[in-house]
């Protein structure tokens, strides 16, 4: 989702810069190798070598022992923003990042829950929907070539020993919230192994097991028959790495900068991602009734995988003597367009009496 | 019982038997029972006792997971009736694959322990064990291991019994 930028303090409504970005840095855990793959054998052969008295050579004998490895269930999921995304009250589908890591050493289903009732926020975000990152550009894309929503217990995905899957959440806020206010949604991975061995994907339920439970044939081995699988740490009930809580934070001046992909066109008439497809992306900001924010400035950088479309942005509403092209020029009346030498789309909305009212800037981009 | 011939090396590669207890030990015996060897595998577990203290103990190894800590014990026996000479038995113990030793766990009583950071190919104490480190030599860590030998200083007399061991984590 969209790094928010923010200079100058909430009373003084001072200057603003928000950057859009495109092109997200996805946050890595410190997240451990899987190690051991489940169903490997690992052999430990000893030799020893004696002289019996009167012998004129050393007697030789080797002794080995193996020992198959267990399918250890491990997943950490952790937050990619790098702090609470700002929204609007009312405002719909926003986004939260997160990625999911397989870190035990066997192939698992993990079911996804969004569980937005949780302790230590102000408000419940609603109608939380999941999608996975699968058409390999940064960011939530919805709709046709866009990336794959998620339906409990139809798609669960399969993760790879050590293997990370991005997961957006795409939430609304409900309205009359004060400024400031945050609503957490937390998500959570757990293996299929355990549900339908303890009967719950909920870590807080009685039931839900402790580390170091064992469910006899249940673990994947990667070639044999099937090993025993055991809950790892991240289970730890005083540590759950398993879920992780991303933020969404009600923003007093700005109410909402959202940037979604309304459109994606195929060269061939469709709606693919393929070379030469293009992208139609729109930011909307929206600045509450009632305040003034002052020089906002939007920053959008372009990946290196999308060329950007000349000409094809559009500001809806521009500070009165404002134009827009590519050049920047003249200086003063300029100063909105896409900036080649940072390959970044830059908006000067300049003074904003809100009145509840979104501009609405868009662009297009093709893919290389 | 078989009297020895001079040249019987080949027939004290004895049979393998495969014992699966509880420790899923591995017995190798000399044709001419002599002396046998066996190989097992215990894993070391931590767990807090009634009084809130942490303790170590050894458990069946039926169920390990990367992380484990595993324990590994060769005893030998003499079996015979002739006498095995001091200073022969020498037991080499490759670092099993996907583990790593622990420092300080390889135990002998009456054996020298020496190790090796090249397959075997030299074995030093452990304080003098070198290996190169971005061009210089540095003493070698114990996960750099990769071969423990042991040294059994006294003659082993029929019916005498030896033991070796050393702990390693599962990668």
């Amino acid at each position: 989702m969209d790094k928010l930028h923010r200079l100058g303090s909430r009373e003084m409504l001072g200057m603003f810069l928000f950057s859009a970005a495109l092109c997200l840095t996805i946050a890595s855990a410190p997240v451990s190798a899987a190690g051991t793959s489940a169903g490997q054998a690992v052999t430990n052969q000893a030799e020893l070598r004696f002289r019996l008295t009167g012998a004129s050579a050393d007697g030789l004998l080797q002794a080995s022992v193996d020992t198959l490895v267990d399918e250890l269930l491990d997943v950490v999921v952790v937050s990619d923003e790098s702090g609470p995304v700002p929204v609007g009250s009312p405002s719909q589908q926003a986004v939260l990042q997160y990625s999911v890591t397989n870190t035990g050493n066997g192939n698992e289903v993990f079911r996804l829950v969004a569980n937005p009732t949780v302790v230590g926020d102000e408000f419940d975000v609603t109608n939380p929907s999941l999608f996975f990152e699968t058409n390999s550009l940064p960011g939530l894309q919805t709709g046709p070539g866009g990336d794959t929503p998620y339906t409990v217990g139809s798609n669960d995905p399969l993760l790879a020993a050590d293997a990370s899957l991005v997961v957006y959440a795409q939430v609304d806020v409900p309205s009359g919230l004060n400024g400031a206010d945050i609503g957490l949604l937390e998500l959570r991975a757990i293996a299929s192994t355990v549900i339908s061995n303890a009967g719950t994907d909920d870590p807080d339920a009685p039931t839900f097991p402790p580390v170091a439970t064992a469910y006899a044939g249940a673990g994947d081995a990667l070639s044999g028959p099937p090993v025993t699988a055991v809950v790892g740490t991240t289970h730890d009930n005083n540590n759950l790495l398993l879920r992780a809580q991303g933020a969404v934070q009600v923003s007093d001046e700005v109410l909402a900068l959202t940037k979604s992909a309304v459109s994606i066109a195929d060269p061939s008439g469709g709606a693919t991602l393929v070379p030469g497809s293009i992208v139609t992306y729109e930011l909307a900001v929206t600045v509450s009734t009632g305040a003034t924010a002052s020089d906002i400035t939007i920053t959008d950088p372009v990946p290196a995988d999308l060329i950007y479309q000349p000409g094809s942005l559009s500001v809806s509403t521009l500070p009165a003597g404002q134009e827009i092209d590519d050049d920047f020029e003249p200086a003063g009346v300029d100063s909105t367009g896409f900036d080649e030498t940072t390959g970044t789309v830059r908006a000067v909305l300049g003074e904003v009496i809100g009145d509840g009212s979104t501009i609405t800037i868009r662009f297009q981009a093709a893919v290389r | 019982m078989t009297h020895l011939n001079k040249d019987t090396r080949a027939r004290w590669h004895g049979a393998v038997n495969l014992v699966l207890g509880i420790l899923m030990t591995v017995v190798a015996t000399s044709v001419t029972a002599q002396v046998e060897v066996a190989n097992s595998v215990a894993k070391v577990e931590t767990f807090v006792d009634k009084q809130g203290v942490a303790q170590r103990r050894l458990v069946d190894a039926d169920s390990v997971v990367p992380g484990d800590e595993l324990r590994y014990t060769i005893s030998f026996t003499n079996a015979g009736e002739g006498q095995v000479d001091a200073g022969s038995i020498v037991i080499t113990n490759p670092v099993p694959n996907s583990t790593e030793y622990i420092d300080g766990t390889a135990f002998g009583s009456g054996t020298e322990i020496l190790f090796s950071a090249d397959q075997g190919v030299t074995f030093e104490l452990g304080e003098n064990l070198k290996v190169l480190k971005l061009g210089a030599e540095a003493i070698a860590s114990a996960k750099e291991y990769t071969t423990i030998q042991w040294q059994f200083r006294s003659a082993l007399g029929p019916g005498e019994t030896g033991q070796v061991s050393f702990n390693v984590k599962l990668k």
